[in-house]
């Protein structure tokens, strides 16, 4: 079965500070206290869940690809990948 | 008014410290010393002149602190000596012969545990014409060579040791004290500038050998101004390295300030919000060297940028 197909309800796993320069982010998980530097794409994934709290992965695609203009052949795979990336560093929370 | 230590006479100092305690302002911060060893008086006669004593009784004190062999026994056998903090002794005993060094690494605990209103980054800082510099770096990077060479070429010492950030304003506060030299640093500062001036080296110490050089006295004097942070060098000595500056992204500038702070995680989103605030404002850059001259060089074209 292919990851893509799946589609995932998507939360973030507590409280977030936020702050950004241009292709990089910082997000400060306040439950934790830990600070992790991510990339554009994954940092804008959290600033929506942030804006925008129940969504599923689906939606959150459509978003990206509004806002962010990304589209590729493989971008929902990516876009699961990075999901499941920031849940392992318990910064939100998927279920199916 | 306030007198300098330097007005006294090593029987006096060794009286006040064999007594009630010696009472001296370092930076915002005031200390009660109390000890009966020679070794320490000489410390505090040799690299202390410039600092401010505080006569007036109802100061308010930051740090009692006290250090002094542990028993009796230890006076005489293997002799030894204990740093106490209010009574608490943060370390295990050194011999005896370790006492100015075990002092300046317990007045950086001092620091480094009781300072919450400061982000603490482990780190040097100095200043010209208004613009500060924070060197953050692990033992062994050369900051504190870097910084010594700096000082003693006019730049103001704000610390060798310990960037203090206020959390409200994000202004760095001097706590500018003897720079701590290791092992082959201490010729090269000495070869550099033979004049500057050096307390005792203490020998096989759990660092080598350590020495201690006096801050200039016009920084000392001006420790009450406090600047804001204008650019973050992260400084490596590396034999053989030509000098090279080269500039480092905000992201990573600010995860490797993170690791260098003492309290990051105790400040929780305080230590965040001033963190991102610096790093926002400062340029930050990675730097390597080998020689002082062309290092010196480096950080007044920095300046003048």
């Amino acid at each position: 079965m292919r990851v893509a197909c799946l589609n995932y309800k998507v939360f973030l796993n507590g409280e977030l500070l936020f702050f950004s320069w241009k292709e990089q982010g910082l997000v400060y998980h306040i439950a934790s206290g830990n600070t992790h530097l991510l990339e554009n794409f994954a940092f804008q994934i959290l600033l929506l869940l942030n804006k925008q709290p129940k969504v599923d992965s689906d939606f959150l695609m459509n978003r990206l690809k509004n806002e962010l203009l990304y589209e590729k052949d493989d971008s929902k795979d990516y876009l699961l990948s990075v999901l499941m990336a920031l849940q392992k560093i318990d910064l939100l929370k998927l279920k199916e | 008014m306030s007198i300098q230590l330097r007005s006294l006479p090593r029987e006096e100092i060794a009286t006040y410290l064999a007594a009630n305690g010696l009472k001296i302002q370092i930076g915002l911060f005031t200390l009660s010393l109390r000890s009966s060893i020679p070794a320490i008086v000489e410390h505090l006669h040799n690299l202390y002149g410039d600092f401010k004593l505080i006569n007036d009784p109802d100061v308010f004190i930051d740090w009692y602190v006290k250090i002094d062999s542990p028993s009796v026994l230890r006076r005489f056998i293997r002799p030894q000596i204990q740093f106490s903090f209010d009574g608490y002794q943060p370390f295990e005993a050194l011999p005896k012969d370790q006492a100015c060094a075990m002092l300046e690494w317990g007045l950086n605990w001092c620091i480094a545990n009781n300072s919450n209103q400061f982000l603490v980054i482990h780190s040097a800082v100095i200043e010209k014409n208004g613009i500060a510099i924070i060197l953050p770096g692990t033992p062994g990077s050369g900051k504190s060579t870097l910084c010594a060479a700096l000082v003693l070429r006019g730049w103001r010492l704000l610390s060798d040791e310990m960037a203090l950030v206020n959390v409200e304003e994000g202004l760095l506060y001097p706590v500018s004290r003897p720079i701590s030299l290791k092992n082959q640093s201490i010729d090269i500062i000495k070869d550099f500038s033979p004049d500057a001036n050096f307390g005792m080296s203490t020998k096989d110490t759990a660092k080598g050998t350590v020495a201690h050089m006096q801050p200039p006295d016009s920084s000392v004097m001006n420790v009450n101004i406090p600047v804001f942070p204008a650019k973050v060098v992260f400084p490596s000595y590396i034999k053989g390295s030509a000098t090279k500056l080269v500039p480092l992204d905000k992201g990573k500038a600010f995860m490797k300030v993170a690791e260098n702070c003492f309290n990051y995680n105790v400040l929780g989103r305080v230590g965040f919000n001033v963190l991102t605030k610096m790093i926002d404002h400062c340029d930050s850059y990675c730097f390597e060297y080998q020689y002082l001259e062309e290092a010196i060089h480096t950080f007044e074209q920095l300046n003048n940028d």
